[in-house]
């Protein structure tokens, strides 16, 4: 039995977290005090922050430092953090960003549950970067979309997100053991070789990606900037190479999109009705549409455990074939139906929508559906 | 061998006349003398002409954002705590946007060396009043002068206990140097609050008034005293001392940390015995 925070604490020890920093904020504390538990033992270190701003800073300043680092929050603990995630993306730094959503606005309701950030953490950070954002719906796929975050985030360098809620968070289910040992954790930075020589942290590359060596661990100076920057590293006003390098950090989104997880599809197909959701109203979404395939209607789910990017080849067919398509969200604005509509065209005009700090649950699906 | 020409020159974005120069020449006097190769450094800063100091040095760099550079070095430190890192800022930056932090860095006694560029003013936004910009002082953003009662970093600094604590003026590069490399040398945080003029925006503190005031310490006088530390903070006026204020033998923050000295935090790898003894423990 694990919860949803354990298996995302399971999931980045198993991708080679090695340093964690937070400031305590319901519901996501859980995931660095879990962290704390295995510290001293596995060999991580996790900081108690001063405030959120100095939490993420920290683990951008240790991953650059060639730790796999990361963060967990809430929604007002990653306002405070937002600044922070603009300058991984700038700097090119690798950082997992875990935000475990509660009813906001403000203060909001702070024990209870809701899937009201989506927008918010895709929209998060001044300027235009590259990113990905995973949205687990099982306790089972915070384990695995923990060690993917990692895997992107090293790779792509940069900030990827993993939006959780309350509900998923503190939900225990009977996992089937993952076989740790077949897992390799992620490797932090480039084995250095060959260099050409001066070194650029920042050299331009077809895929945008730049051989990223770690300071102090080569004869090589690493030179990382917040400003724009030459390939070097070093502050630029060139307004030739600014356009160079914006280029350079959005071409990662190519390589990004190109790895999306397609959403999952449950269903025959062409269904009367496509129920269509995204995070912890998996569950509860699979249940409701089991029971109206027993009441005779042919309903079919589709999952989006990646909420961004939406690529629409993998999903159109499926909106295009049912009868009818209704969005389940966790929000008052049906956020993911806002982006797939932005994203593809395809206005999905009937919404189940809950947003009373309560979990989704089948019932109350199958009632508003009636 | 290291020594200052291991360094070279670039050009730089700041006003002639600038402490900033000076600073930068003190910093890489001390490294030579601390024999510390550009590889050897991790230079963290923040946002503000002094921030743009790291990009005249040859060494390791991460230039983050406006007052958040000691969370990084924080960071970074704990990671790889074999490097030596050093935090190079402005008097807004650090004790402004950054202040919490400063005082986070200070209780957590992360080995780290604070370099505050403090010309009691804000240069890059040109010219409002900064944390320690003295009383009265009239800026376009404080017409009628500043009412608050200025920022003293080494009083907060001594209150709270901290590692090391140096001020310095721009104007002796060797008492600079000097003092930079007693922090870099100290096992703990250092903070080196170094006085300097602002020849665009300050008129008030100008180079005359800091050298006028700034005294050195007297020769038997004892940094471990912290009652006399506290009492030498709380100078300014007529006499500014300058030179090791206070300092303590407090543990490091990593040295908490037992496993750290070995290898840097990258390195290792997962124990995936334990690991799989964790997650059963779970069950």
């Amino acid at each position: 039995m694990m919860n949803g925070n354990e298996a995302i604490a399971l999931g980045a020890l198993s991708a080679g977290v090695k340093f964690c920093a937070f400031y305590p904020m319901t519901p996501s504390t859980s995931i660095p005090l879990t962290l704390v538990s295995q510290a001293q033992k596995m060999g991580i270190v996790v900081e108690q922050a001063e405030d959120e701003i100095a939490a993420i800073n920290m683990a951008i300043g240790a991953s650059f430092a060639g730790a796999p680092s990361m963060v967990a929050t809430s929604g007002g603990g990653f306002a405070l953090m937002v600044e922070g995630v603009s300058l991984a993306a700038m700097t090119e730094t690798p950082i997992v960003v875990v935000v475990a959503q509660r009813p906001g606005p403000a203060t909001g309701l702070p024990t209870r549950t809701e899937q009201a950030d989506l927008e918010f953490v895709l929209h998060a950070g001044h300027g235009e970067c590259p990113r990905a954002v995973l949205a687990p719906g099982t306790v089972k796929e915070c384990f695995h979309l923990t060690r993917k975050a990692f895997e992107w985030a090293e790779h792509y360098q940069g900030p990827i997100f993993l939006l959780t809620d309350q509900f998923l968070a503190d939900s225990y289910r009977a996992v089937a053991p993952f076989p740790l040992e077949d897992l390799p954790p992620v490797k932090a930075g480039w084995d250095g070789t060959p260099v050409t020589l001066p070194y650029r942290r920042y050299a331009i590359t077809e895929d945008g990606v730049s051989p990223r060596l770690l300071p102090g661990m080569s004869e090589h100076l690493v030179v990382a900037d917040s400003d724009e920057h030459t390939e070097e590293g070093h502050l630029t006003e060139d307004l030739e190479v600014r356009k160079r390098m914006a280029e350079k950090r959005l071409r990662k989104s190519r390589g990004l999109w190109n790895e999306v997880i397609p959403p999952e599809y449950i269903g025959e197909d062409q269904p009367e009705i496509l129920l269509i959701t995204w995070g912890s109203s998996k569950g509860p979404l699979l249940e409701a549409a089991e029971t109206l395939r027993r009441k005779g209607k042919r309903a079919a789910v589709l999952f989006f455990g990646q909420v961004w990017p939406l690529v629409p080849h993998q999903f159109m067919t499926r909106l295009d074939a049912a009868q009818q398509v209704v969005c389940v969200e966790g929000n008052a604005f049906g956020q993911l139906a806002r982006l797939i509509r932005r994203e593809s065209g395809f206005h999905i005009r009937r919404l189940v929508l809950r947003y009373d700090g309560l979990p989704m649950t089948p019932e109350y699906i199958l009632r508003e559906l009636s | 061998m290291v020594n200052t020409k291991s360094q070279t020159h670039v050009e730089t974005a700041w006003c002639p006349g600038c402490g900033n120069h000076s600073i930068l020449e003190a910093v890489k006097q001390a490294l030579a003398a601390c024999h510390l190769g550009p590889q050897d450094v991790l230079f963290v800063s923040g946002i503000g002409q002094a921030a743009k100091a790291p990009h005249y040095l040859d060494a390791n760099v991460f230039n983050g954002l406006h007052g958040r550079a000691l969370p990084v070095a924080t960071g970074a430190k704990l990671a790889n705590p074999k490097q030596v890192v050093l935090v190079e800022s402005g008097d807004g930056c650090t004790y402004g946007e950054g202040g919490n932090h400063f005082l986070a860095a200070i209780r957590r006694n992360i080995n780290t060396t604070l370099l505050v560029h403090n010309n009691q003013v804000y240069g890059l936004t040109k010219g409002q009043a900064s944390p320690t910009s003295g009383e009265g002082f009239v800026t376009k953003a404080q017409p009628e002068g500043v009412f608050s009662e200025p920022f003293n970093p080494i009083a907060v600094a001594v209150a709270l206990r901290a590692g090391f604590v140096a001020r310095s003026f721009s104007g002796k590069v060797d008492h600079v140097a000097e003092m930079i490399q007693k922090a870099v040398e100290h096992r703990g945080f250092a903070l080196v609050d170094i006085l300097q003029p602002c020849v665009s925006f300050n008129k008030v503190n100008t180079f005359a008034w800091y050298r006028q005031r700034c005294t050195p310490l007297p020769g038997d006088y004892d940094p471990s005293d912290w009652e006399m530390a506290m009492k030498k903070a709380m100078e300014w006026g007529d006499r500014i001392p300058i030179g090791v204020i206070y300092r303590n033998d407090r543990m490091a923050f990593e040295d908490h940390f037992p496993f750290l000295g070995r290898e840097p935090l990258g390195h290792r790898g997962v124990d995936t015995v334990r690991l799989r003894e964790f997650m059963m423990g779970l069950a």
